[in-house]
This record gives structure tokens, C-alpha cells and sequence, in this order.
């Protein structure tokens, strides 16, 4: 009896590593993790090719003939249909107020007309024009892309240039060839251009400075810690890296001539600046007038002042926060991320 | 010109995923903290209600059985303070004879042989025997070099057998919650192992109880220092372990 | 004999301590990787000007695997004359040499043969001797049986525009992990190594470890510190102590993934983790006392150090405690040393499993999307005792060879498995 019981007992106590047996002789997961980067391309980013290719597939076989050889207007149409518009046929898409529609691929230039137009996926050989208050999910034109008062990108639009008419939302992606403009404040999470800026013009500090910010270092910069917080005062060149383990304030006109780490706040008064890359696990602040050389990165907030620049034309870099605020005119060439938001006041443009 | 092309989606998958952005309601993580701490102050206050339950499961296996052998109590620390007053079997074990003795050192000896003739593959098992093995020989060379009085009972044995058990389940109760509770599993399955894991604790811990009861029962006391660093306290978190993985697997999503 | 036993109850007081130290560390780590937000710092960072970088690749008689590393590592979106490959072959008695000179004959001017044959041998040697001439900025390495994926040097190299970042370590997941049970387990193990314990220090701000491969450190910080030491075994840990001593950051970045091999039978496991305990003692004994000197940083950020550091002293340390705990026992020392110790027991299984709490590999399993294979769990309490065994084993070795016998130090050269190209065409 004893013995049955004491055979019994062994049976519940490993009842719970049945399913584990069961995983060791069936071996359902066998195959190695899936890592991420495996491809050479990004297979997102729409390339030149790619256009070429939809122009010939149109060309050839045009998917639905239409009969009309000018504009067409298209209502209400719903649905997962393709609506493909074959070169020479016709060169200009007019889309109706009030439109859903799937996709819609275009060899001609592709105007949007105002209010509510959800379209899933819009692709034009030439140009695209969209009106007040539409909803996109993904756009994508060969040259000159656009977006028009109150638009919403949803996910990706990408263009030679792009310009951005007021008060657009892009919680998607943005990215141009050449330049993104803003015309008037909008909030966005990603965007990449050759240049994004706002469109006032401006120079970024004096001639002289630009040249010396400019000019690659022949030599390694010193390396100077400071471990509590510290201030540059006005119009001080500081000629080496410099990293702050407490918070930094660059004096009005003054210049680091190497990269720049802050631990805590960095205020950036007017018109000084940084050649090399500027890091901070604090907030950044420009006053304004400011020039940066290099990267800038933030695990917090940054907010730019009025006329400041990041990068170089042959400089492309990256603006990374967990939010950004940009007062005023700007340019950044290269990529602008808001981790969480980004916002360009529309006040000062 | 592109090079990364990190955005938001990316965040909510790979390489940034975390259970926070897999959705367990607040609420849900709340609802469960107050119950750990309630279950927590449950567990210290109320801990004769669980040693009663536990002794409850012994008596009703010794009657079922019809063994000799009665349920007890024992204090501890020691039987004049009854600060924790754990079940126990009360059982005469006979010290170890000579005999006993001999055939231990014999025992150990050939198992340890034994194992040296597994396959490479069962390296572990190799592994797990001998370890298990060395409180063993520390107890034989122990009482080599001191031939002493064996003075332990069955009694100490419950106090550090139900005490432990007493302590992991405190341990493991906190993980169990922010381990399955908090991720995002089938709700029937957390339902499910945390049940099953709750009825082992209740009845699985004296069922082990008195199955190494019985071990040193029909062997020898020798093999207590074994059983508490060894079996009991990996039997105990196998268990745990295995409805813990059981639950996981029921959640995790192919990335 | 009082005081040896008073002796013994401390010595059991205060590893029952550390061994709850450990716990609770892991605990957090997990807690954290779970339920916070992850660090991302160095997430997407584009810059166009590039640093220039040579990758080394050390090979020990790899005529395996090597020719798929060179290819894959020709293959990466990086531009190409800003970057150049040498695999350093150190006195390979295989087929490595010639396959590396088919490779430099093949992609003249982006792949640079060095060729060892007398020195010092081992990893740290001959990077040491590789290293002599660099001109590049940064340095990374590869091991000869990893495949890295073409995004990857770029992102490695990515953190290094933040002038403090010394060093850089990306994320290893096992390409046979499908092979036997070992495997599978190294898998989950590997896991919970990189995606919660390494990404969770990241996300704390305490000390990731550079791993010696899908890494790599910056040229102007090996040189500050006093470039590769030869001495020791594992030179990876020994380099992130000595950047860490002279204010390097060393980044994880998690998303940087290369497939590598695990051990596939358990002669070999042993070796790796003889290899790795013996190696990370060693760095123990040679920098805590700078370690404990060290003043300039958090004391968090200090405990956590010497606890990466000792991690492998816990092995030996187990096993002493259990003995002493059971001499206290029968010695009628104390009443409560064997309860207290069998629940240090408990802990001691759930910790140091795969040197990992369970909650952890549990996690990142989870994270990662193994679906059943986190069943196979429980059996990470099994493997415990080959690690502990294994540890304990070294530790006394060690102590043996180079403090009392003063033994010269050998490398011993991991397993590759894989096919070698003309064995899979055969196929």
C-alpha cells in the first residue's frame, strides 16, 4: 500500500513537467530567432526605380482604360480597387471632396481637394497637391509633394521636396530627396531631408564663424571633464571636448571647438555654438542664432529659438529628442526625430 | 540616402518591445498588486491557518494509509516558544548502526561510480547525482571524524521542511505576480496556473512532506541534509518554474 | 573549534547575503526591461561623416566558418574605403590561411591578411600585436564563426559620435539553436543574457558588458587605456573594466543582432564556461582593488561593477556554503542554519540557474516570441549544477595554476560546427 502511495505521490509531483517532456521529444521550436537588419536596403523607401517601373507597367497594360483623355473627377469611390491612371492618357487627377479611395497611382500630377479625403495609398509619377483637412496614409510623388492646411500623414510620405503649407499633422514619416519647408507650424515625429527647414531665410552666425565651425579639426581635442554644473562665459572659445556631469550654460557668442556632453540641463544662450556632436541626458535649450556642427541627441526635451542651425550642407546629421519644440526659423540637414512629439510653433515662422 | 528607418511601429515590435507597450491594463496591474499585498499579510498573520491546512493533508494521508504514525506540532524555534508552529510526523527513527553506516558509504560510492559510466549527453544527470551526492559524503565523513550521538529527528526535519516551503512561497508569490499576472497572457490561463499552482502549494507541499518521510522512514536520517539543500527546495521551485513556463509560453507571440 | 565555527557562520551569513544581493539585482534588471521604458539614446543616429574602422576577425584553425564571416562582412552598407578587414590568423593549422589569402587576392585593398606564427597565443595576444599600427578610429570585432546582417557595422559604430562612448556591444543570438536540447537551452540562456540583463543595465545606466565580439572600442580609448592586455583570457571583460576605471561609457544597443554558434555538445559548454569563469576571475582579481578605489561614480553604479565582476565567484561560493552550512548543522551550532540555508538553496537554484534568474530568461524569452520552447524552463534548474560544478571546479583550479603551481595561461579554441562551403555543396 505504502508503496503504491509513495509511487503515486512521485506521479503528482512531476505532473507539471509533463508538458515540459513533451517540448523536449516533440522539439516544435527549432528554428533560430529572426534577427532584425537582415536586409541591405531598406525595403521601405521608394526609390527612383520603383516609379519607373509603375510609369511602364502603365504604360503597357494600364490597368483600368479611361475613356475621358483630360481631368478626371472621381466620387465616392470605396473599396480595395485600384484606381490607375496610364501616362498620356491623361496628365492631371482631380480627386472629389468626400473621397475614399484605396490606392490610387498616377502618371500625371494629382491634386486633392479639400476636407476629408481618406485615401490609403496615393503614388504620382509627377507631382501631388492635396487641399485643406485630408487624411493620408501614404504618399508618395516623384517630384514635388505638397501638403496642403491641417493634413494628417498617417504613416510615410516621400517626395524629391516637400512642402508643408500650415498646420500639418505628421504623426507618420516624412522624407525628401532634397528638402522638406514648412511654411507654417506643424507636429511631426520623423522626418529626413538633404535639408529641413522653415521657409524664412536666414545665415546662422557671422561668415567667419560658419568657416571655422566648418573646417574638418586636424587635431584630436583635448578632453576636458568637469564633474558639477558650469558655465561658459560670453564670447569664450572653448577648444577641445567638453563633458559636464552637472548642467551647462554656453555663454551669448561663445564657441566649443569639439563635441559636448551634458549630464543635466544645457542652455545654449544667443548666438553661441558647437562644431561637433552634442549629447545631454537633460533638457537642451537654444536661445537662439545658434549654430550645432554635429549630432544632438536628448533623452529629454529640446527646444530650438528662432534661427538655429544643425548640420552642414555636406554634414547630414541627426536630431533626436523625446520631444522637440521649434520656435522660429530653422534648418537641419539631415534627419529631425521626436521620439514621443515634435512641434514647430506657427507663431514665429 | 536613407540609412535607418526606425519609426514608430518599429518601437511597438522590435527591438523595443516591452510589456508596456503590450497593453496589461492599469487596472489589472493594480488589482493584482493589492492582491499580492493582501495575500502577503494573508501569509505572515494568518500563517497557523496554513500550517493547520498542511497538517490537515498529513493526518488524512496517515489515516488513509492506516500507518502507524500521528501528527504532530513542533515549535519553533525550539519547543518552549511557539512563535511558528509547524506540522510534523512523530515518527522514532533508529540512529544510524553500523550497518546502516557501511552501506551508505557503499551506496554513495556505487552511485557516484555508477553515473561516471553515463553517455557524454546525460553529462548533466551525471552532474546533478554528484552534486546532490556531496552532502552525502560530507554527512559520512562528518560522522567519520566525530562519532557522535545522532541526535536528529524527524521533528527538526518538519521545522525546516515547512518553514522553507513557508518562506518560497512568500519568495515566489512576488514573482508569480509580476512575472504572469502583469504580462499579457490568456486571462484563462493565468487563471488556470495560478490555481494549479496554489493547489500544489496546499497539497503537493505535505504530500512531499511525507514521502521524504517515508524515504528516511525506510533509510536512514542521514539523508536529511540532502533533502534540504537538494531535492525538496528544486522539487519545490520545479513546480513553480514549470507552470510559470507553461503560462509564458501560452502568451509569448512570435516577434 | 568555537572559532572555526563561529568563523563558518559568518562566512554562511554573509554569502546567504550575497547570494539575496544577486537576487534581487536580477529581479530588478527584469523588472525593469519588462515594465520601463528602454533606453534609445543611440537608437537611428545618422551622421554622414563616418568613422573610418577596421574590423578584425580572430581565427584559430576556422576553415569552416570564416570564408561566410569575410563575405558577409564584404557585404555591409558601409562605405568601402572607409572601412577595412583583417582577420588575424593566429597560427591556424587548417585551411584558414589559404582561404584568407584567396580573400585578400580576391578584394585587394579591403581585406588585409595578418598572419601569426610565433607570440603569445590566444585572442588577447594577437590582438594586441594587430592593434600595434592602427590608424582608423574605431576598432571592431568579430569572431570568425559570426555572420553579421549588412546593417550592422553601421549601427555598431552609430553610439561612438557620443565622445564618451568607449566601447560598443551588440547582441549575439545562436544560429543552431535548433540543433539538440543544449542548444535550445544556450538559446534561452543567451537570451535573458542580452535582452534583459545587457539592455536593462543600459536602460539603468549601470555598466553593459563588452562581449569581445559584434563589438567593438574606440582606437583613441584602447590606447588610453593601455591597449589589449595579453595577460588574460578574457580580454573583453578585462576591456570594459579598464574603460569603466578611466570614465569610457561601454553601450549595448540591443537591435544590433548577429547570429553565432552555441556549443552543441557539452564537452565543449564546459570548456566555453571554463574559458569565461576563468577569464572574469582573473579581471577580478587584477582590478577590484582599482575598482574599490575608484571614487569619481555613483555607488550603485560601483556595486553593480564588482557584482558583474564577481558573478563567477558565486559558484565556489555556493559550494562552500553548503558545506559549512551542514558542519554548523550537525555541530549543533545553530538551530536555523540548515532552514536558513535551504532557502538560500532555493534562491541559489532560481538565481544562478543559466547564472540567471529564471523570472529573467522567462522574460526575455517572452519578449523574444519563443513560443514553447520557454516549456523547456525548468530544465535551467538541471543545468545549474553542470555551471556551478564547472565554476567551483575552475575556481580551485585556478587558484591551483597560477597562485600556487604559477602555470603560463592556454587558450582553448571553441568548436565550430558548421558545414565548410565545400561540404555543403556536396550536400
Amino acid at each position: 500500500m505504502s508503496v503504491v502511495v509513495f509511487f503515486l505521490g512521485l506521479v503528482m509531483i512531476s505532473l507539471p513537467f509533463i508538458p515540459m517532456l513533451m517540448e523536449i521529444v516533440k522539439k516544435s521550436d527549432l528554428s533560430p530567432l529572426q534577427i532584425s537588419n537582415q536586409t541591405l536596403k531598406d525595403p521601405r523607401s521608394v526609390p527612383d526605380y520603383v516609379f519607373w517601373y509603375l510609369a511602364h507597367l502603365l504604360k503597357v497594360n494600364g490597368l483600368i482604360e479611361l475613356k475621358e483623355k483630360v481631368s478626371v473627377s472621381v466620387s465616392t469611390m470605396v473599396g480595395d480597387s485600384l484606381l490607375a491612371i496610364p501616362a498620356g492618357i491623361m496628365t492631371k487627377l482631380d480627386v472629389a471632396a468626400h473621397t475614399k479611395v484605396a490606392r490610387v497611382i498616377s502618371a500625371g500630377k494629382i491634386i486633392l481637394p479639400d476636407y476629408s479625403n481618406h485615401i490609403q495609398k496615393i503614388l504620382s509619377l509627377d507631382s501631388i497637391q492635396t487641399g485643406v483637412e485630408n487624411n493620408l496614409n501614404e504618399v508618395h510623388a516623384h517630384h514635388l509633394l505638397t501638403i496642403g492646411k491641417k493634413n494628417k500623414v498617417i504613416w510615410w510620405a516621400t517626395a524629391e521636396n516637400v512642402i508643408l503649407q500650415a498646420e500639418a499633422h505628421l504623426p507618420g514619416k516624412v522624407q525628401a530627396r532634397k528638402e522638406i519647408v514648412f511654411e507654417n507650424g506643424a507636429q511631426f515625429h520623423l522626418l529626413q531631408g538633404a535639408l529641413i527647414k522653415s521657409r524664412i531665410n536666414f545665415e546662422s552666425g557671422s561668415a567667419e564663424n560658419q568657416e571655422l565651425i566648418k573646417t574638418p579639426s586636424t587635431h584630436i581635442p583635448h578632453k576636458l571633464t568637469i564633474s558639477k554644473n558650469h558655465t561658459i562665459l560670453d564670447q569664450v572659445v572653448f577648444d577641445g571636448t567638453l563633458i559636464v556631469k552637472g548642467n551647462l550654460t554656453l555663454g551669448k557668442g561663445s564657441r566649443v571647438l569639439g563635441d559636448l556632453k551634458v549630464y543635466g540641463k544645457l542652455m545654449v544662450e544667443e548666438g553661441a555654438q558647437i562644431k561637433g556632436n552634442v549629447f545631454s541626458f537633460g533638457n537642451i535649450r537654444f536661445r537662439g542664432n545658434n549654430l550645432v556642427g554635429g549630432t544632438l541627441v536628448t533623452n529629454r526635451q529640446l527646444r530650438m529659438g528662432p534661427c538655429t542651425q544643425v548640420g552642414f550642407e555636406d554634414r547630414k546629421i541627426t536630431v533626436s529628442a523625446k520631444s522637440i519644440t521649434i520656435d522660429g526659423p530653422f534648418k537641419v540637414y539631415g534627419l529631425l526625430r521626436a521620439w514621443k512629439s515634435g512641434t514647430i510653433t506657427s507663431s514665429a515662422l | 540616402m536613407p540609412l535607418n528607418n526606425y519609426s514608430l511601429e518599429e518601437r511597438l515590435v522590435e527591438p523595443f518591445r516591452s510589456i508596456r507597450w503590450l497593453a496589461v491594463t492599469p487596472l489589472l496591474k493594480l488589482f493584482t498588486f493589492i492582491c499580492l499585498v493582501l495575500f502577503l499579510v494573508f501569509w505572515w498573520f494568518e500563517r497557523s491557518m496554513v500550517f493547520e491546512c498542511w497538517g490537515g493533508t498529513l493526518s488524512r494521508l496517515t489515516h488513509l494509509l492506516e500507518l502507524p504514525w500521528h501528527v504532530g506540532i513542533a515549535q519553533w524555534p525550539d519547543p518552549a516558544h511557539a512563535y511558528l508552529a509547524v506540522p510534523t510526523l512523530e515518527i522514532w527513527i533508529v540512529p544510524p548502526s553500523t550497518w546502516v553506516w557501511w552501506s551508505f558509504v557503499l551506496g554513495t560510492g556505487a552511485v557516484w561510480m555508477i553515473t561516471g559510466r553515463l553517455k557524454q549527453s546525460f553529462l548533466p544527470v551525471r552532474t546533478a547525482v554528484r552534486f546532490l551526492l556531496m552532502p552525502l559524503w560530507i554527512t559520512i565523513v562528518w560522522f567519520v571524524v566525530f562519532p557522535l550521538k545522532f541526535n536528529h529527528t524527524i521533528e527538526e526535519w518538519s521545522r525546516i521542511y515547512f518553514l522553507v516551503s513557508y518562506g518560497s512561497v512568500a519568495i515566489l508569490s512576488i514573482i508569480w505576480t509580476f512575472g504572469v499576472l502583469w504580462f499579457p497572457i490568456p486571462l484563462f490561463t493565468k487563471l488556470l496556473m495560478s490555481s494549479l499552482w496554489i493547489i500544489y502549494t496546499l497539497f503537493g507541499v505535505p504530500v512531499l512532506f511525507f514521502i521524504s518521510c517515508m524515504l528516511l522512514n525506510q533509510t536512514s536520517l542521514l539523508l536529511l541534509p540532502t533533502f534540504a539543500l537538494g531535492i525538496v527546495p528544486l522539487v519545490q521551485l520545479g513546480w513553480f518554474v514549470a507552470f510559470y513556463s507553461i503560462a509564458l509560453s501560452a502568451g509569448s507571440k512570435t516577434r | 573549534m568555537n572559532t572555526f565555527l563561529l568563523i563558518l557562520s559568518w562566512y554562511l551569513y554573509i554569502f546567504l547575503t550575497l547570494l539575496f544581493i544577486y537576487f534581487v539585482r536580477h529581479f530588478i534588471f527584469t523588472l525593469n526591461r519588462a515594465f520601463r521604458s528602454q533606453g534609445a539614446m543611440y537608437l537611428g543616429i545618422e551622421d554622414s561623416r563616418l568613422p573610418t574602422v577596421t574590423i578584425f576577425v580572430p581565427a584559430h584553425n576556422e576553415e569552416k566558418v570564416i570564408a561566410d564571416a569575410l563575405n558577409s562582412l564584404l557585404k555591409q552598407d558601409y562605405p568601402a574605403h572607409l572601412y577595412k578587414i583583417i582577420p588575424l590568423n593566429d597560427r591556424s593549422t587548417d585551411r584558414t590561411k589559404e582561404i584568407i589569402d584567396q580573400f585578400v587576392l580576391l578584394h585587394p585593398g579591403r581585406i588585409e591578411a595578418f598572419h601569426r606564427n610565433s607570440g603569445k597565443a590566444g585572442k588577447s595576444a594577437a590582438l594586441k600585436e594587430a592593434c600595434e599600427n592602427i590608424q582608423t578610429d574605431i576598432i571592431i570585432v568579430f569572431d570568425a564563426d559570426y555572420i553579421p546582417a549588412p546593417k550592422l557595422l553601421l549601427n555598431l559604430v552609430s553610439p561612438f559620435v557620443d565622445p564618451e562612448v568607449g566601447s560598443v556591444m551588440g547582441r549575439v543570438v545562436p544560429l543552431n539553436s535548433g540543433r539538440n536540447l543544449l542548444t535550445r537551452i544556450l538559446d534561452l540562456e543567451r537570451s535573458a543574457g542580452y535582452q534583459v540583463d545587457q539592455q536593462a543595465r543600459m536602460n539603468m545606466g549601470l555598466l553593459p558588458q563588452y562581449g569581445g565580439t559584434v563589438g567593438g572600442v574606440r582606437t583613441q580609448a584602447l590606447k588610453e587605456i593601455g591597449g589589449w592586455d595579453d595577460s588574460v583570457l578574457a580580454e573583453d571583460t578585462d576591456v570594459t573594466m579598464r574603460m569603466f576605471l578611466k570614465g569610457w561609457m561601454v553601450v549595448y544597443q540591443n537591435f544590433c543582432e548577429c547570429y553565432e554558434e552555441v556549443p552543441e555538445n557539452w564537452q565543449v559548454r564546459i570548456k566555453q564556461v571554463r574559458r569565461w569563469a576563468r577569464g572574469h576571475n582573473q579581471v577580478f582579481f587584477k582590478e577590484i582593488k582599482n575598482l574599490l578605489k575608484y571614487k569619481q561614480i555613483r555607488l550603485i553604479d560601483k556595486l553593480d561593477a564588482i557584482l558583474l565582476l564577481g558573478i563567477f565567484m558565486m559558484g565556489p561560493l555556493t559550494f562552500v556554503g553548503w558545506g559549512a552550512a551542514q558542519v554548523l548543522y550537525f555541530a549543533g551550532y545553530s538551530k536555523t542554519s540548515l532552514l536558513v540555508s535551504s532557502l538560500g538553496a532555493f534562491i541559489a537554484f532560481s538565481s544562478l540557474g543559466n547564472f540567471a534568474l529564471f523570472f529573467e530568461i522567462g522574460t526575455a524569452a517572452f519578449l523574444d516570441g519563443y513560443q514553447k520552447r520557454i516549456r523547456l524552463l525548468p530544465l535551467g534548474v538541471l543545468f545549474f549544477f553542470v555551471s556551478m560544478t564547472t565554476v567551483a571546479r575552475t575556481f580551485f583550479g585556478q587558484l591551483w595554476d597560477d597562485y600556487i603551481m604559477r602555470k603560463e595561461l592556454t587558450w582553448d579554441k571553441t568548436t565550430r560546427y558548421r558545414l565548410t562551403p565545400m561540404h555543403r555543396r556536396k550536400q
